[in-house]
């Protein structure tokens, strides 16, 4: 799944490393969830939505989905 | 938690140093001895790592945050569970084929027996467990 996290973490001059501690996760996931390979839980997306002020949808382009495995 | 991590660390110390001292009382060249001092030797070194880590963790409080996420991330969840689940198949797969080689290179059914009947358990195990959290969850 595509999603805009990285472009709304550089906007708000957010590290990786910051953005993986408010969101309690690590820093690889962080990693991970901008290129794509990763899709959060529900309650991770709420959470990414929320520090951005956004909707989850518009942080994640939902479409033809992969899975995480 | 890394202060907790640090106690567990001493803990296994301890309990390496205990069973060191156990392999001591032992005959000296006796089997069992030598099991247990080599499994006290790693218990004590296991210990004295995990408490070398954590000290560094404790310098730096970056590297602290990312350890302890690691705890209640997701993904890391994700990921340990799927490392878990190869581990054991591939472990399954040894066993069988070790015990394969035994018997008919070495012939031994005793180890075969042992080794397959692990395998099997094993796999038993894995499916029952993944019934149970599948009703319970």
């Amino acid at each position: 799944m595509k999603n805009r996290i990285e472009e709304c973490r550089k906007e708000r001059g957010i590290t990786q490393q910051e953005f993986a501690r408010m969101l309690g996760v690590s820093r690889q996931t962080i990693i991970s969830l901008e290129k794509g390979k990763y899709n959060p839980s529900i309650l991770l997306a709420h959470a990414i939505a929320e520090v951005f002020n956004s909707t989850i949808e518009e942080i994640f382009i939902f479409g033809e989905e992969k899975s995480n495995d | 938690m890394i202060e907790r991590q640090k106690r567990t660390g001493l803990l296994i110390m301890i309990t390496g140093a205990i069973v060191i001292l156990l392999a001591v009382f032992l005959e000296a060249k006796s089997f069992q001895s030598g099991l247990l001092s080599g499994l006290g030797a790693a218990l004590f070194v296991m210990g004295f790592v995990r408490i070398i880590k954590m000290n560094r963790l404790l310098k730096d409080p970056d590297k602290a945050a990312d350890y302890e996420a690691n705890f209640t991330d997701e993904r890391t969840a994700i990921i340990a569970g799927r490392a878990g689940k190869f581990a054991l198949f591939i472990t399954a797969y040894a066993e069988i084929a070790v015990g394969i080689v035994a018997a008919f290179a070495f012939d031994n059914q005793l180890v075969c027996q042992i080794l397959c009947y692990g395998a099997c358990f094993s796999c038993l195990l894995y499916y029952a467990m993944f019934i149970y959290f599948n009703k319970r969850g």
